[in-house]
């Protein structure tokens, strides 16, 4: 209290004709922002419930309440529907610790000063920095079903596949495809390692190595509890954008099929809404991917994202 | 004596060659497709480029730019390639000012219910835009938006990632320089314009690249916004060439070359920037 009266004090007394104002200019200042946001964000937010409880379609809006009808409807007896959440679950199970892995094995090795790695370090970046559906593109080219594929020259002239296989065409072989595919990602959490890495004092590798530490044991005690706050940063936001990954990714590469073999949750509101015009429907759907979403992020984010910002940021 | 024995210097190239197979292993699912996409695309084989024969053709013969010509050309790819430059300008530049507009305010001004807002805007950033589509095209499409580039750009003109971003900047600078100018009689906007925005440059560029590479790459709202095919994205555009030509290979990566290249020179030539906006931004609370 004592404070502020001896700042009031201080200031001259222009300031205070400025006070009035303060509020209107504060306001014009977020107020296009806000505006924008109101509209696009949170009418939609309280849109998406209340449509998940209607009977409702583009020819007929805004249709009749159904209660929780299209949950029911969902979970009893939409067969594609479990289909879509089990390969979503596959997906994020199979791809979170890969992925994490492979970010961090990249990143240890570009950060060693082996001739060649700023080649690698950028090469690394090229599939997260081009578009999802540009990168997919590729993969269909290295995955052309043929014999002259890529992939199945590659296979069957080193003996490994006797005949070529249509990789996307078979319901064995689409959705580790497609999880392949993803695999390339991991160049933002390389880059996120890369700067936790650097961070590292060097005196710490100092003392494993007098005290006669292996590579593996300099590894398990010096940088992996070192980097533990960016693997819980990185497993933190990839949970919570798992329920609508690789939309982009599956759209282009199989479009769900063969016969669902591929089908994931992103893909399965895209097409309920706007291929099958069931919007209270695929409005259920999405209130799902919403509520978990939260739910993780609300649970973990904030303190992964503290951990990595009191860690790496200045 | 121990450092340059033969058994040392065996161990450490034994670690080397095990460090360039990794390296080689992980170029497998990110270099090499992009080179294959490359060389198929300057495949100038026959009429139609490359085709998958056993074993695949890797050198481009003779190598030929006329698949890039023929989809800019034959396929509309000049327009598809404008509709995106004109999506991504009007992203990017609105991110830019009404993040750095809204987060001076917010860093800087006081007002009745600032935090308040402050602290539900933050709450949005949970949300998985996905789980939003579908109200938000209802209302785009009331508003008349569909097939149009305000229905492209506005619902992503203004980020709540920006504000917050451009917020935690500008709580860096000292405010006395302000205080200063007001003094002398400069009200807010002068002291934005004039003191605020010539010191934000870093700050800027960081929020403008991450905007740009984002709004370039996506996808689901263009593909519903834009259904005519005269609106539609390089994205879209590639997308639905693929369905009608899967066969035509050469043209294919061409047009994938030309979807990739802006986002691609732009985040390999300004990663720095892109690291600490994306630790910063990425579920905040």
């Amino acid at each position: 209290m004592g404070s502020a009266r001896e700042t009031r004090i201080r200031l001259p007394a222009a300031t205070r004709t400025f006070h009035l104002s303060e509020a209107f200019s504060g306001w014009s200042f977020i107020l296009p922002g806000v505006v924008v946001i109101i509209t696009f964000t949170f009418v939609p937010l309280l849109a998406t419930f209340w449509l998940s409880l209607r009977d409702v379609s583009s020819f007929n809006f805004p249709g009749r309440w159904i209660g929780l009808q299209n949950y029911i409807d969902l979970f009893t007896w939409d067969y594609s529907w479990w289909t879509a959440l089990r390969n979503t679950l596959i997906i994020a199970c199979v791809h979170i610790p890969v992925g994490i892995a492979l970010g961090l094995i990249a990143a240890i090795l570009v950060n060693q000063p082996l001739r060649g790695r700023t080649f690698f370090r950028w090469g690394f970046l090229i599939p997260v920095s081009g578009s999802a559906v540009a990168v997919s593109m590729m993969w269909i080219l290295v995955f052309e079903p043929s014999r002259g594929g890529f992939l199945n020259y590659a296979l069957t002239s080193l003996g490994i596949l006797e005949r070529p296989i249509a990789w996307l065409g078979n319901e064995m072989t689409a959705l580790p495809a497609v999880v392949l595919t993803m695999f390339g990602n991991f160049g933002f959490r390389m880059l996120i390692y890369l700067s936790a890495l650097q961070g590292i004092p060097k005196e710490l590798y100092e003392a494993a190595k007098i005290d006669g530490a292996g590579s593996w044991a300099t590894f398990r005690y010096v940088t992996w509890p070192m980097v533990m706050p960016a693997t819980f940063f990185i497993l933190v936001n990839n949970l919570a954008s798992s329920l609508r990954e690789g939309f982009e990714q599956v759209y282009v590469l199989t479009g769900g099929g063969p016969m669902g073999a591929t089908e994931i949750i992103p893909l399965s509101i895209y097409r309920n809404a706007f291929v099958y015009n069931q919007i209270g429907y695929a409005s259920a759907i999405s209130v799902i991917v919403l509520v978990l979403t939260i739910a993780i992020t609300l649970t973990l984010g904030r303190r992964a994202s503290r951990a990595a910002q009191n860690a790496y940021l200045d | 004596m121990s450092r340059h024995s033969p058994k040392f210097e065996s161990r450490e190239i034994l670690q080397r060659t095990a460090a360039y197979f990794v390296l080689m292993l992980l170029s497998t699912i990110t270099i090499l497709p992009f080179v294959f996409m490359l060389l198929v695309s300057l495949d100038g084989k026959g009429e139609w480029g490359w085709a998958p024969t056993a074993p695949p053709r890797l050198i481009p013969d003779p190598p030929t730019l006329r698949f890039y010509a023929y989809v800019l050309s034959a396929f509309n790819f000049v327009r598809y390639f404008i509709n995106s430059a004109i999506m991504t300008a009007g992203i990017t530049l609105g991110n830019l000012v009404f993040g750095t507009l809204a987060g001076y305010a917010f860093a800087r001004i006081n007002f009745k219910g600032r935090d308040l807002i402050f602290a539900a805007l933050l709450g949005t950033m949970m949300i998985p835009s996905e789980s939003l589509v579908i109200p938000q095209y209802l209302i785009v499409q009331r508003l008349g938006w569909l097939n149009t580039y305000a229905g492209l750009i506005v619902p992503s003109m203004v980020s709540v990632f920006g504000i917050f971003l451009m917020r935690e900047f500008i709580r860096t600078i000292p405010a006395s320089l302000e205080e200063a100018a007001m003094i002398d009689g400069c009200n807010r906007l002068g002291v934005f314009m004039r003191i605020v925005v010539p010191l934000m440059k870093p700050a800027l560029v960081t929020l403008a690249i991450i905007t740009f590479v984002q709004s370039w790459n996506t996808f689901l709202w263009p593909l519903i916004v834009a259904q005519r095919e005269s609106m539609f994205t390089l994205q879209i555009g590639l997308a639905s060439f693929r369905e009608q030509r899967a066969a035509e290979w050469s043209a294919l990566m061409a047009g994938t070359a030309i979807a990739m290249l802006p986002t691609t020179v732009l985040f390999l030539s300004l990663q720095r920037y892109y690291i600490q906006g994306l630790i910063m931004g990425a579920t905040k609370g």
